[in-house]
């Protein structure tokens, strides 16, 4: 039996990515690798041990119980400060405090920026602790503090990060297959090859785009099992939505790739551009960094990241954020739109001859 | 002359690469301005901004005055909160879970009990960085309130000092800041991207198309043709590190013993063992794509593994191994030793002689594989 002209050409275009070992570790190994490295370094990593809080105490109130009741350390005590320092050149802790009753001396390692990030807010929030358990306060406010889930899960700051790692898969899948695919398409000839070939512009970019749907599908499927089975992310998986969100962004990363292809002439530079723009996405676009943090000017040029609207339609469709229906409407349809819109371009501008004009 | 001649014409082809120019100089710096902009504050929280939304019902009660003051302390030009005042907590929830708010304090004014105050919810999204680091500011900041209005109402209050010190391992260990401990990851950084991507690259270029069976047509011999290699790579690796000692030491003020000649003897250290093990990825690759595959793959893992921008050793012991057998874990440690910052406890000699092992591994490795390496087989 024949097979229609669009299913042979998808299945060659998949079959073409199968071989290509550096695209298939790109698209499908590569994100996984960030979600083994994020996902075990993340402080709710199951096999992540909560941080040591060396302490010395000589007198005053006792200070294990409020570092225990801090929720953030696990106390370890020492014999005498020297103990405690020596403890810390050896490297076995990151922080101690010496307290006689009246001072809390803190210790760190020289050099040890990580830690010295957030000394200041671990000293005021102990030393207030040991303030109010001393002085039996009678508080002019009671704090209590409230978790609230911003989706359909209470979902854990590990949650976040793989959902922005499934966004970069996307990225990468969309972004980075059309730069390298056109680019070594151009490159050997192929693309004039195809220009007098007996198949339309619209056809053979249905083609691509397909069999490229099936590789974010694949990578996203990946992410997803390791992020779940392996990892034990709480996602309330929401697939129709999930769905429309791999085929719009997916197509968005690729409006985005062949947008580099048509302004820079030489595929490598595209290349090379398509890999700026990935690692600046990766920074700015709140994944392992929150915007919050990030200086003013950062902040503004995040906005108008794609990446960071890939990643809102994920937390979305993972129920991990929700954002109004109405919104996810809109970002999807936009990065839709685009990619539909610049395929269309693409397939005018490569594989139009111009005899065909 | 023959050698350099070759040589020269090597570098050119190398430099003139797009790609190789982008990732192997201006990438890590723009790597290294970016990380000094964002984590370069030392725990300031200087660019931190959040939007703080309070419901209030009872704005005009007497009790309510202070946590006001409070809050004039700590938003606007004074600090990181931006208020905003909301009628309902369903509003201002729903403000905090669409995302427009990082955190919401409740204050129940109604409930107010003279042994009790002012019961305050601070309500902040689960999970959400931005949110929690809000609603952990916010909460010390009403502690901290709470402590300053007992302090002046019981003249029994039992105030608690704070005082900090760092130990340091040696005696000469300076005051450090972020571009410091930065300056000999970013340097890392670029041999890694030279040695594990370009150089296996060319080699395996040269080799796929045939240039370097042509090469030893000509009377170059295949040492000539290596040495020719090496230079090329030091050469590519020496330009961005002169360009990041610039950028060091006008720009960020890095000073602490970076023209030292122990971080220069830990730099070239650092040079020989990266090429060494690009040498190897030379070796074992057959192909461009498994070149690239094996070379990135091994790049993000000697760079995330190895502490270049976190700590590794907290980590679980399923994977620390992987931190302790990584040369640059040792490598990046020993650069940061030549300026004076110590970060593990381990003598100094392991932090050569484990380097130093991985080249005399790879170099056995690359020197049975010579002639397939060089396209001479």
């Amino acid at each position: 039996m024949n097979k229609s002209p669009f299913v042979s050409l998808v299945q060659a275009c998949f079959r073409e990515s199968l071989r290509n070992k550096a695209e298939i570790f790109f698209n499908l190994f590569f994100p996984l690798l960030f979600v083994f490295i994020f996902g075990s370094l993340h402080p709710e990593s199951e096999n992540y041990h909560k941080t040591w809080l060396g302490f010395y105490q000589s007198r005053g109130p006792d200070i294990e119980t409020v570092i225990s009741q801090s929720g953030a350390w696990e106390p370890r005590r020492y014999d005498d400060p020297e103990a405690l320092k020596d403890a810390i050149r050896r490297g076995e802790l990151n922080l101690g405090v010496s307290f006689d009753g009246q001072i809390a001396r803190f210790f760190f390692k020289e050099g040890d920026l990580i830690t010295l990030s957030k000394l200041k807010l671990v000293q005021l929030s102990l030393t207030a602790s040991l303030e109010k358990h001393a002085s039996r306060l009678q508080p002019m406010f009671t704090i209590s503090r409230q978790e609230e889930s911003a989706g359909k899960v209470m979902a854990s700051g590990r949650d976040y990060i793989l959902a922005g790692i499934i966004a970069i898969g996307i990225l990468s899948v969309g972004l980075m297959s059309v730069v390298t695919m056109f680019g070594r398409y151009s490159k050997s000839g192929a693309l004039n090859q195809l220009k007098i070939a007996p198949l339309r512009p619209m056809s053979f970019v249905m083609g691509f785009t397909f069999s490229r749907m099936i590789l974010s599908f694949i990578s996203l499927l990946l992410i997803l099992g390791v992020s779940v089975l392996g990892l034990a992310a709480s996602f309330d998986i929401n697939w129709p939505l999930l769905f429309i969100t791999m085929v719009s962004s997916t197509l968005g990363m690729m409006a985005l790739g062949l947008l580099l292809l048509l302004v820079f002439r030489n595929p490598e530079t595209a290349n090379t551009t398509a890999g700026i723009l990935m690692f600046i996405m990766h920074f700015l676009a709140g994944i392992f960094f929150p915007i919050a943090m990030l200086p003013g000017y950062m902040k503004a040029f995040s906005a108008l990241l794609p990446l960071k609207y890939v990643s809102i339609l994920v937390r979305h469709s993972l129920g991990i954020e929700l954002i109004p229906i109405s919104q996810f409407l809109l970002l999807s349809s936009c990065l839709a739109l685009g990619g539909v819109s610049m395929l269309w371009l693409a397939g005018r501008k490569f594989l139009v001859s111009e005899s065909r004009h | 002359m023959r050698f350099w001649r070759f040589t020269r014409g090597f570098f050119l082809a190398e430099i003139r690469e797009f790609e190789v120019l982008f990732w192997s100089i201006v990438f890590p710096l723009l790597l290294y301005v970016f990380l000094s902009a964002v984590l370069g504050n030392d725990g300031k929280p200087r660019s931190m901004s959040f939007n703080l939304a309070v419901v209030n019902t009872n704005p005009a009660s007497d009790e309510t005055a202070i946590f006001n003051q409070t809050l004039d302390a700590v938003s606007g030009a004074e600090g990181p909160f931006k208020v905003t005042f909301l009628g309902s907590s369903e509003e201002a929830l729903e403000a905090l879970k669409t995302g427009k708010q990082d955190v919401v304090a409740v204050l129940a004014v109604g409930k107010i009990t003279r042994s009790r105050g002012i019961p305050i919810s601070l309500h902040s999204i689960s999970g959400k960085e931005s949110s929690q680091v809000a609603a952990n500011i916010l909460e010390l900041v009403l502690e901290k309130t709470n402590l300053e209005i007992e302090r002046h109402r019981n003249p029994a209050f039992q105030h608690i000092g704070m005082a900090e010190e760092a130990v340091t391992v040696s005696a000469s260990s300076p005051k450090v800041a972020y571009k410091d401990y930065l300056f000999p990851a970013v340097a890392l950084m670029m041999m890694l991207s030279v040695a594990l991507l370009n150089s296996p690259l060319s080699l395996g270029f040269y080799r796929s198309v045939g240039i370097s069976r042509k090469i030893f047509t000509t009377p170059l011999r295949p040492l000539e043709y290596f040495g020719a290699h090496l230079t090329k790579l030091l050469i590519t690796m020496l330009i961005p590190l002169v360009l990041l000692y610039a950028m060091a030491w006008f720009i960020y003020g890095v000073r602490g013993g970076i023209f030292s000649p122990g971080f220069f003897l830990s730099l070239i250290l650092g040079m020989v063992t990266l090429i060494s093990i690009g040498l190897v990825i030379a070796s074992v690759a057959g192909k461009e794509s498994s070149v690239m595959v094996i070379g990135q793959t091994l790049y993000q893992v000697l760079m995330f593994m190895g502490g270049f921008f976190f700590p590794v050793m907290g980590l679980p012991w399923s994977l620390r191994w992987l931190v302790y057998v990584v040369p640059t874990t040792y490598l990046v440690e020993l650069l940061r030793r030549g300026m004076g910052i110590q970060t593990m406890d381990m003598a100094t000699i392991w932090l050569i002689l484990v380097p130093l092992a991985w080249v005399i591994i790879s170099m056995s490795v690359f020197s049975r594989n010579f002639s397939k390496v060089m396209g001479n087989e």
